[in-house]
């Protein structure tokens, strides 16, 4: 099994260093990718998903800083301090979409110009040739004809072509990974449909491996081959997509999915999670998710619970049986 | 019946470039018509550019509209109509504390004599689920969920009959979404209040709605009682939406202007009737109405 693992990062902590204090953003995260899977990171705002993705290639904010873990990408080390070895990584090998596709792009660029820089900083194509590769990127996204959209600018686009060419511009290079983080999350349901059905495609004839950002558990359902379920920093539950969300074993996880008002629900009101998210600059002792656990014990409040191994590759950390 | 609205229609015109001065119409919304019972949600579904965020303002008289009109049965318009936004970080005042904000809707009214203005916020507070306290502080202090809470707060504050919901849950968390769409039932049952519920979650809408209005590129495509059109779509753009599998669908944009069906593009069962002629709305039965001239 070894021998396809992608990107394995160990014991990765991320803080963030304020005036007068300092957040535990990332703490003690285990991530394991193969080659060729849809991993989707689920948790609420402020619970840890962005700071640990941007955390593997060292994209962090200056006030955030990688404070111990390591990280290794198709079986070599990343080094967080090598700035050189990161350039070369982030964007050929590890590319990322972010959420608000129309604010990523710069508007005063068209959208093929911008893609294009792809080809002229990574692969050093001389510049006469890179248009035609942009137009093959452009097609490949589904952005036909692509001559006409190679000169539109991102303001001339609706949300979801400007993420479609968001996405056009992380594949440019062919990358391993790609890190998509909440891309679907300003759209409708339909476009974000096509956008998942794009990736799909994408991870399929590339071999791209995609990590998945959200809060919407409901989308991933046919989607994602693992889930990671985050909470205060913290990965709380990880296994098999369809083996979690039949069968949650974490509290939270479970709350999460009876937060889905569903179609088929014919309660008058849906089940809720009392209290607010986790504030990391305030975190209980223990489990962190205690005081919202409907099911605590005197041993939440001591000990945070270590992985335990629900059944084949489902792992939660909970005290219960 | 509260509201009813009549063949309701509003064109935008816009300029082609900074430096033209031609301009292109755009039907934004095309002859929409339903009513809105008492004690009952009107959940309104479509995508971005269907038209959704144009009804809200036009129903709380943000907009005039071109065509058709709204015909509210009560006295007292802008009073008994008020608004929750989507974005409780933009819809709130940043600069004013929640005391001041929760006021405002009194003192524009005139309903501020001064005496019992605290005790009635003390309940307003209780209604929404907020402490006492939050009274001094700041907009910026509080999460999105609460902050909602404060603009929901504002919206009822004088006791109107209908409120108008634009998108009020797609900027928060699940967990959050489900306590904020709970607080919205319980307000229904405890005062009364009717909702106009606009959102592009199907899944939102099926579980808070009563009725549905849906809408495609500024046209209702099928509307009436939930379960009537939930259990039973008839038109293949309701069809495609409430299945999980989408298929091929590419979207027109609204000024791709023809006469015809705006799903004509899309639809599997097209014909030459549905490119030359808008279809009109037509009942199959009490409650559920469609417009597709395949149902003919």
């Amino acid at each position: 099994m070894n021998s396809n693992i992608l990107l394995k990062a160990s014991k990765l902590n991320t803080r963030i260093f304020y005036k007068d204090s300092v957040v535990n953003a990332v703490c003690d995260l285990d991530l394991e990718l193969r080659e060729k899977e849809i991993l989707a990171i689920i948790g609420e705002s402020g619970c840890g998903k962005t700071m640990s993705m941007l955390s593997l290639t060292n994209l962090l904010p200056q006030s955030a800083k990688i404070t111990e873990g390591q990280i290794l990408f198709n079986g070599k080390d990343i080094e967080m301090d090598n700035e050189d070895q990161l350039r070369k990584i982030r964007g050929a090998q590890i590319s990322y979409v972010f959420q608000d596709a129309t604010a990523s792009l710069n508007p005063l660029f068209s959208v093929g110009e911008q893609i294009r820089e792809m080809f002229i900083t990574h692969e050093k194509i001389p510049s006469a040739e890179s248009k035609n590769k942009v137009l093959e990127v452009l097609e490949s996204v589904n952005l036909k004809p692509a001559e006409k959209y190679y000169s539109y600018y991102p303001h001339q686009l609706s949300g979801g072509m400007n993420q479609r060419a968001m996405i056009a511009m992380a594949i440019a290079s062919k990358p391993k990974l790609l890190i998509a983080d909440e891309p679907t999350s300003s759209l409708d349901r339909i476009t974000e449909m096509q956008i998942l059905n794009l990736l799909r495609d994408l991870n399929k004839k590339m071999n791209l491996s995609i990590i998945f950002i959200t809060h919407n558990i409901s989308i991933i359902e046919n989607f994602a081959d693992r889930i990671v379920i985050m909470y205060a920093g913290r990965i709380i539950e990880k296994g098999d997509a369809k083996e979690i969300l039949r069968n949650p074993k974490h509290p939270y996880t479970k709350a999460l999915l009876k937060c889905l008002p569903k179609k088929e629900n014919k309660d008058k009101f849906l089940n809720t999670i009392e209290g607010n998210v986790a504030d990391l600059s305030d975190l209980p002792d223990g489990c962190k998710f205690n005081p919202r656990c409907p099911y605590v014990m005197d041993v939440c409040l001591k000990e945070e619970p270590e992985f335990k191994k629900v059944s084949e590759g489902h792992f939660t950390k909970c005290y219960l049986e | 019946m509260l509201l009813r609205v009549e063949n309701l229609g509003k064109q935008y015109a816009i300029s082609k470039s900074f430096f033209s001065n031609k301009e292109t119409i755009v039907q934004a919304l095309d002859n929409i018509n339903f009513e809105l019972r008492e004690g009952t949600i009107l959940g309104v579904l479509g995508e971005t550019g269907s038209g959704k965020t144009t009804l809200a303002k036009l129903i709380v008289k943000l907009l005039e509209p071109n065509n058709g009109k709204i015909i509210y049965n009560f006295d007292n318009f802008p009073r008994n109509v008020q608004m929750v936004f989507q974005n409780p970080f933009s819809s709130l005042n940043p600069m004013m504390k929640i005391k001041d904000i929760l006021k405002e809707p009194f003192l524009i009214h005139h309903l501020d004599n001064g005496t019992d203005t605290d005790s009635k916020l003390r309940i307003l507070l209780e209604k929404v689920n907020l402490s006492y306290d939050c009274l001094k502080h700041h907009p910026d202090e509080f999460s999105g969920g609460q902050r909602q809470r404060i603009a929901i707060a504002r919206a009822i504050a004088i006791e109107p009959k209908v409120l108008v919901c634009d998108e009020p849950t797609a900027s928060l968390d699940l967990s959050v979404q489900a306590q904020i769409l709970n607080l919205f039932i319980k307000l229904k049952e405890e005062l009364g209040l009717s909702y106009i519920f606009i959102s592009h979650n199907i899944e939102v809408i099926s579980f808070i709605a009563d009725e549905v209005l849906i809408l495609y590129e500024g046209k209702p495509v099928e509307r009436g009682l939930k379960n009537k059109v939930f259990n039973n779509p008839l038109h293949p753009y309701t069809k495609i939406l409430l299945s999980s599998d989408i298929g091929e669908l590419q979207k027109t944009s609204a000024q791709d202007n023809y006469s015809g069906c705006k799903f004509y593009t899309n639809c599997k069962f097209s014909s030459d009737i549905c490119k030359q002629m808008t279809p009109e709305e037509i009942k199959t039965e009490e409650g559920h109405y469609v417009s597709c001239h395949i149902l003919k």
